[in-house]
């Protein structure tokens, strides 16, 4: 648990091979076992000092899926604090490295489960940009709409999770139902709720459906009660609002050191979002707030996620009012993918299609050529490095994800507090472990 | 060499000599350098011309290309003031694969540097907290580098069984584990005999 | 049990007390969710609101697997949590029924890479399994009426609760 800075470099003596090797074979063997204690106990044992070591997870309620932290207690506050990540590691970077640029939209949207949406048009921008392709008008203001969809359904979960893990359970149901008139939209979509592979490398996978306009309007009625509802129901919580004022305080310069994009990095005083500084899809033909807060606790968190789906909100009214008509797949299709019907009664349209879809055809952007590519996605700045060395495949394909560089401040902050503020840090910073681990 | 790259402008003559190429695509900009470089662009980056926001640490194999070194550390850089963002690729050697770390520069780097470490196994001499990350503890491989196949060396069958027998739930080891869990290390042979049996990639 | 070591045999006695119990338990299912990952999701879906599982007296979700006689496993499950998973179910009281739901527990779904484990019922019994990736919330209820036929034609003397 303590960290240990000699353990780091080449300054102490390495172990010989065979060492090395005799000690990581025990190892693995008591990992598979579930032998060594530190690694599934979640027992609390006194070491004599009056500190106690307790265990959080990853198996916890609270901790939203596969987190793992250790606190050293004294008494009930918190004197140090460790993290274990990887609980969910799946290994996309290295399957990217296996699959075609297509392909690996269908992974990319088992990241960020609650957004998956923002996954897939990240991806495919940043696919795009490598590419120095530019997608048709309609099919960029589709991808708004439904970017900004589903990140309203992610803030509304997570300010619904955070009702949750203070208390307040009610607020989490009425947020799941509200999340299902998102859930309905992105049905009639793609035909999916949670994994939607919605977009392609150069377009999305059809237009829209012709009632799609008629669901869209009528979210937007219905939906902005309910942030008034939310507001209600929390705000006027006095348990709710006083154990998430002053709680987790990030100055602007903690913020900005440890990297920190998204809600929470705004809420500490940032105010960069990649929609404003970098626009991606035509967002600078939309006039919207980047709004900001400067306290920088669990309740400007909140704050800020509840202005945020406003200034969403906003955006979807502009780009249904502004739809253009026309395709929705870009029109090289040696790079994008024709549309279903178009393979099934067109001849070219298979012969591009069966090219895209073999392995060992397909897109091959030049050799040498990389990119960092970024979107802004709910969590935060969801960033792509993609790296080309001529075939099908990528090289080198990275996730620059939010939640990591977010959730690398918890530990500090969660140091010094009391066991339940650790909670509530840690259901305002909002990581999805899916995206954490990879 | 690029000329549109304020990073790059702003460099003193004595820096601007230690970048070796500079790449440019679709408008972004990837500088070159060594690895006995970085430490001095970085800290001229960072102190002297506010590139406050590291965005992302990340590492590149190129085992078996024709490249200078096998290693390739990508830093993301972002001067929010600005408005700019570049890349500063570091060569590394594979024999001494050992980089200065810059966590005392950006915070962010604690973890993006962990998890260079933990997928490539590079040490960032000077981090304070090389453990692993995403792996367990003892994990006896290095699994984003090219000669690590994607679907792992049987790691993931090696797991005592639970069985009813009788009445109750048991625990039982299987017969066999396949021997060899493939360990990993960056030794000159090693990497030889890599060499020898891999395949460039068309 | 211990009852039916008293009472042996196929009586009249032991099968209705059978019956009762079975009743009393398959409609009284206190979920464990090991939820990870996007199944997860799906799954806090069926316990809330719109697909409501409280219909089927199934809603006691409790977090603590000593409490529990239905284990949920959804989501991938990698090489770091396997033990932590083998470690619950073990915790929870006999007797237990277990649903994999998902393709990533069931078979590692498209992930077929190092560090997920194919399939958890290479490593721990399972009795339902639910396709889809992620099932809807449907399919996870229908799961749980599967779960509810095995609990009905559970016996005392033969079958996993007997002892
Ligand atoms: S089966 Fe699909 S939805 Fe479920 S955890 Fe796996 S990838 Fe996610």
């Amino acid at each position: 648990m303590t960290q240990n800075p000699e353990n780091s470099g080449r300054n102490t003596p390495v172990p010989s091979a065979a060492t090395l090797e005799k000690e990581l074979e025990k190892g693995w063997r008591d990992h598979r076992s579930g032998a060594r204690p530190s690694s599934v106990s979640s027992v609390t044992e006194d070491d004599g000092d009056g500190r106690m070591v307790m265990n959080f997870g990853p198996q916890h309620p609270a901790t939203h899926g596969t987190l793992r932290s250790v606190f050293t207690l004294e008494g009930e506050s918190i004197v140090e604090a460790d993290v274990e990540i990887g609980y969910l590691h799946t290994g996309f970077e290295k399957l990217g490295e296996h699959m075609t640029y297509q392909q690996w939209v269908t992974v990319s949207d088992r990241m960020n489960y609650l957004s998956a949406i923002n996954n897939n048009v990240g991806y495919s921008v940043a696919v795009e940009e490598l590419l120095g392709i530019e997608v048709p008008p309609r099919c960029a203001a589709l991808r708004v709409i439904m970017c900004e969809l589903s990140r309203i359904a992610d803030h509304v979960l997570c300010v619904g999770l955070q009702g949750m893990d203070l208390g307040a359970f009610s607020v989490m149901l009425w947020s799941f139902e509200k999340r299902e008139l998102v859930y309905d939209i992105i049905e009639a979509v793609c035909g999916a709720r949670l994994t939607t592979s919605w977009t392609r490398v150069g377009g999305i996978i059809r237009d829209v459906p012709e009632f799609f306009p008629d669901l869209v309007y009528s979210f937007l009625d219905e939906f902005p009660p309910i942030i008034d509802e939310i507001h209600g129901m929390l705000l006027n919580n006095k348990i709710f609002v006083d154990r998430v004022k002053d709680i987790g305080k990030v100055s602007t310069e903690k913020a900005l050191s440890y990297g920190l994009s998204g809600p929470v990095g705004r809420a500490s005083g940032l105010t960069s979002d990649v929609r404003k500084d970098k626009p991606y899809l035509g967002y600078d033909k939309y006039d919207f707030k980047v709004p900001s807060q400067t306290e920088g606790d669990s309740f400007a968190r909140y704050m800020q996620r509840m202005e945020e789906i406003e200034q969403s909100l906003e955006i979807i009214r502009q780009a249904m009012a502004t739809l253009p008509q026309g395709e929705v797949v870009h029109d090289d299709f040696k790079t994008s993918l024709p549309e279903k019907d178009a393979v099934y009664n067109d001849m070219e349209s298979l012969i591009h299609h069966f090219k895209l879809v073999m392995l060992g055809h397909g897109i091959r952007p030049d050799k040498g050529q990389s990119i960092y590519s970024a979107t802004e996605a709910p969590c935060g700045e969801l960033g792509f490095f993609l790296a080309s060395d001529g075939s099908d495949t990528p090289y080198r394909l990275r996730v620059r994800p939010p939640s990591l560089y977010n959730y690398g401040l918890f530990p500090r902050l969660a140091e010094g507090g009391m066991i339940s503020d650790a909670v509530a840090i840690l259901s305002s910073f909002h990581v999805i472990a899916g995206e954490l681990d990879r | 060499m690029a000329d549109n790259n304020p990073a790059y402008e702003a460099l003193p003559a004595d820096l601007k000599s230690k970048v070796i190429e500079s790449v440019e695509h679709q408008g972004q900009v990837a500088l070159r350098c060594r690895t006995a470089d970085q430490r001095a662009l970085l800290e001229n980056f960072r102190l002297s011309q506010g590139y406050d926001f590291l965005v992302d640490v990340t590492a590149m194999d190129h085992l078996g290309k024709d490249t200078e070194e096998r290693f390739e550390i990508i830093y993301v850089l972002r001067n929010l003031t600005a408005n700019h963002t570049f890349r500063l690729h570091v060569w590394l050697d594979e024999s001494d694969n050992a980089i200065p770390s810059v966590f005392d520069l950006w915070d962010s780097a604690r973890w993006g540097e962990r998890e260079t470490h933990d997928m490539f196994g590079i040490v960032f001499d000077g981090n304070p907290d090389l453990r692993r990350f995403l792996m367990p503890e003892d994990y006896p491989a290095f699994p984003l580098l090219k000669d690590y196949p994607l679907k792992g060396k049987e790691e993931r069958r090696q797991f005592p069984k639970v069985v009813a027998r009788g009445d109750r739930m048991v625990e039982e080891e299987p017969d066999t584990y396949p021997t060899s869990i493939g360990r990993q290390m960056h030794t000159p042979e090693y990497i030889e005999e890599v060499r020898r049996d891999s395949k460039p990639r068309e | 049990m211990g009852l039916e070591s008293l009472i042996g045999g196929e009586g009249f006695l032991t099968t209705t007390v059978n019956g009762l119990v079975n009743w009393g338990r398959k409609n009284a299912l206190w979920p464990m969710p090991f939820g990870t990952a996007c199944c997860a999701i799906e799954m806090m879906a069926t316990f809330s609101g719109r697909y409501d599982i409280s219909r089927f007296g199934a809603e006691v979700v409790r977090f603590s697997p000593r409490q529990s006689d239905l284990l949920i496993v959804s989501g991938r499950i990698s090489i770091k949590m396997m033990p932590v998973l083998q470690k619950i179910y073990r915790q929870m009281p006999e007797p237990k029924w277990v649903i994999s739901m998902g393709a990533c527990a069931s078979c590692g779904g498209v992930f077929d890479t190092y560090t997920l484990v194919q399939g958890v019922d290479q490593f721990i019994p399972v009795d339902v399994y639910v396709p889809g990736c992620p099932p809807r919330p449907e399919s996870l209820l229908d799961a749980v009426f599967e779960i509810q036929k095995l609990v009905g034609e559970d016996r005392f003397d033969s079958g996993k609760h007997g002892s």
